[in-house]
């Protein structure tokens, strides 16, 4: 009788899966930053509806229309409105009233508490508390001169100029657009809505703050033992180490219990797709009996009543779960009618270098909406809006500034007992004509523009101490940005 | 009165006296006054300035009692020359004080994001050896982003993101007794943006609105490395 190997079977026969991956590393070449990659292939620079006409995506009246105002003192100044509240969009606003003291800022979120997704994996191993990555947007409007509006965008009037919100609509004179992900499960081969919904509910990716994030802390917390899988998706996904840094973390909470389970993590990408050495390393040396890592699964479907992975060559049964499907420009940048069409994760269509929808110059998308190839991370929207708020205010006064490129500051906590961390700072180069603006594969040095020549500047794949405490350190700079 | 307390006023009134007077009135602004605070040892007795380790970094809290400062004996080489320099700077420090003038004290929080040295660990130093590439050497450096500070030059910056120098803080030495009083700052303080970012953190350390309140009578000082459990160099 043939013996019947699946390539699973084939893989922890092979020592182990980590194993595999080392090979399968040391096949990957040294390419340190491969995000976007995919993504951006295909957008053809050559479409004169594209790029020659320079119109944008055509202005539509709003289908969602409320007759109400939304309950908002008279500006003073010019109005700009920023929705969404999460990284790009809070250092937005605060930024906007910064560079245009003049400018009446409101900030649209549907949600009224801010937690955030950075730093959420030291919360899942109980490295901080919830009261450091939960924040009031209330703090933020006051210490930073905006208005909080807490209410859920609906549609937008470009031709107007007027957003509609459920509390009312709101004229502007600028509309930024931070609206951040949704999730694509139809790319994992779940398209049944009450699969949807099932997988959502009972597996939740935990990359969008908030509910999800609790339903995986309890799971984490109650996991007895099993597999526990966690996914990495294909292309430009939020939080390119996240995935990674949750297995380590999540793992060392089973280490530390003594838990009799392990991460099961399924990744779609042939190898680790950021900070290889950093994650490898910790893979083998710290979690070796409680990680097992698979590169290369395409995932076709998932199995939510039979807790059941469908890969394209195995299938994969866990005890417990949070999987990450791929991702998409969030759904409202759709409902606004501004997606970029030649964009494989409908993000939205703007001038790459200012970030203003093409042919519009009063709206601006920001995020991980863009299509731009950054690292779809809270520092870099950061930057990015910091950037996109010099570019409003310069334009108010008749002046356009040159595009710069962001910098992405990435720590990854790989160990938590000690705490300790791996680094990776880098910037970009500039979008090439419109389309496809790739990640610097070099990593470029921390603060080489200041002249300081420290050890520690650019990348750092030796997990340690003093990376664990920067990174709390990093979370502290970074949420006092906002707040 | 006390001696330095009397030449400033003096200096003040009799600037035209001597270049030296000139030069001092010229540039040292007045510092920002606080409460008159005794720099003690953990059993409260009056530190003796003579005592103080070269090139050990010692911690007092000032102005406030959740607000760190350095208080560091450069030791031999910063001559009154060398601190005559620091009236150049902007914050019109006033050199160190002591025997040796070697003295000086500024508040441990980066001017760039306030970093701060904490109970659990300090990315802000004194490094008085410097790093392995021979950079930093007597420098107060922060190594999250890699400012660097020289004490003996009024806390100046002289590397990294950091906008400002850092907080000086304006000592007294009472030659008698050989003992130190901090007076008030020079310079720009941080204390504002520190107390934002730390609330949490400093009503953890130190109890319900403590941290904010002004330090009163003394304040104890003591070595950096028994406050922080770790510190990092860069």
């Amino acid at each position: 009788m043939r013996e019947n190997i699946s390539r699973r079977d084939f893989l922890r026969r092979s020592k182990g899966a980590v194993a595999g991956v080392a090979a399968a590393g040391v096949l990957g070449g040294s390419g340190q930053i491969s995000q976007g990659a995919e993504s951006y292939r295909g957008t053809p620079s050559q479409d004169p509806t594209y790029h020659g006409a320079q119109t944008g995506p055509p202005m539509r009246p709003a289908t969602f229309v409320i007759q109400k105002k939304a309950e908002l003192p008279e500006p003073k100044g010019p109005r700009a409105v920023v929705v969404g509240g999460g990284w790009g969009g809070l250092t937005m606003a605060k930024h906007l009233k910064l560079q245009s003291p003049e400018m009446d800022v409101v900030l649209v979120e549907t949600h009224s508490v801010f937690i955030s997704c950075p730093i959420s994996n030291l919360w899942l191993a109980g490295l901080v508390d919830q009261g450091f990555i939960t924040h009031s947007f209330l703090d933020a409007a006051v210490n930073n001169n905006y208005t909080f509006l807490n209410a859920t965008v609906m549609d937008a009037d470009r031709e107007k100029r007027r957003v509609y919100t459920d509390q009312g609509y709101i004229d502007y004179d600028y509309l930024v657009l931070a609206p951040g992900i949704d999730y694509d499960y139809d790319a994992i081969g779940v398209h049944d809505l009450k699969q949807q919904q099932a997988l959502m509910a009972h597996y939740p990716a935990a990359f969008k703050p908030g509910s999800e994030h609790l339903t995986l802390k309890a799971k984490v917390e109650n996991f007895e033992g099993g597999l526990f899988a966690l996914t990495v998706p294909s292309g430009n996904y939020r939080c390119l180490p996240a995935p990674y840094e949750r297995a380590c973390m999540i793992a060392s909470v089973f280490k530390k219990n003594k838990i009799k389970g392990k991460v099961l993590l399924l990744d779609h990408n042939p190898t680790i797709k950021i900070k290889r050495e950093g994650f490898e390393a910790a893979f083998h040396e710290l979690y070796k009996d409680y990680l097992e890592y698979y590169p290369s699964v395409s995932i076709v479907g998932v199995d939510v009543e039979k807790k059941t992975i469908l890969g394209e060559f195995d299938d994969y049964t866990f005890d417990d779960a949070a999987i990450y499907p791929r991702i998409r420009g969030a759904r409202l940048i759709e409902t606004l009618g501004l997606v970029n069409k030649y964009s494989p994760q409908k993000e939205a269509w703007i001038d790459q270098f200012h970030s203003n929808v093409v042919g519009d110059e009063r709206v601006y998308v920001i995020g991980d909406s863009r299509p731009t190839g950054f690292s779809k991370s809270g520092s870099t929207a950061q930057e990015e809006a910091k950037f996109v708020a010099r570019v409003i205010a310069g334009r108010m006064k008749g002046q356009e500034l040159k595009w710069e490129t962001p910098y992405t500051s990435c720590f990854s906590m790989v160990n938590s007992d000690p705490m300790e961390a791996i680094y990776l700072g880098f910037k970009y180069l500039p979008p090439q004509a419109g389309i496809t603006p790739m990640a610097m594969e070099r990593v470029v040095a921390f603060w080489t523009h200041t002249g300081a020549a420290f050890a520690w500047r650019d990348r750092k794949m030796e997990r340690s101490e003093q990376m664990g405490e920067a990174m709390l350190e990093w979370a502290r700079v970074h949420y006092n940005e906002m707040f | 009165m006390q001696r330095r307390r009397f030449i400033r006023l003096a200096a003040g009134i009799f600037a035209l006296g001597t270049a030296n007077f000139l030069a001092r009135s010229g540039q040292a602004a007045t510092p920002k006054l606080y409460q008159r605070v005794k720099l003690v040892d953990a059993q409260g007795d009056g530190i003796k300035a003579a005592t103080l380790e070269e090139n050990e970094s010692y911690l007092f809290f000032y102005p406030y009692r959740g607000t760190p400062c350095f208080l560091l004996n450069l030791g031999a080489g910063h001559d009154r020359l060398r601190q005559a320099s620091a009236y150049d700077n902007a914050c019109g420090w006033p050199g160190g004080v002591g025997l040796g003038r070697s003295i000086v004290a500024y508040a441990a929080i980066c001017t760039h994001q306030v970093t701060r040295p904490s109970p659990r660990k300090s990315f802000i130093n004194y490094n008085p050896k410097g790093n392995q590439a021979g950079e930093a050497s007597g420098r107060i450096t922060c190594c999250l982003h890699g400012s660097m500070f020289d004490p003996a030059q009024g806390g100046k910056v002289v590397g990294g993101p950091a906008p400002r120098p850092l907080t000086a803080i304006e000592l007294e030495h009472d030659e008698e007794a050989d003992e130190l009083h901090a007076l008030g700052t020079h310079g720009e303080e941080v204390f504002k943006a520190y107390f934002k970012a730390y609330r949490r953190e400093l009503r953890q350390e130190f109890g319900p609105a403590l941290a904010r309140q002004e330090s009163a009578g003394e304040t104890v000082v003591m070595r950096l490395s028994d406050y922080t459990k770790r510190q990092f160099f860069c």
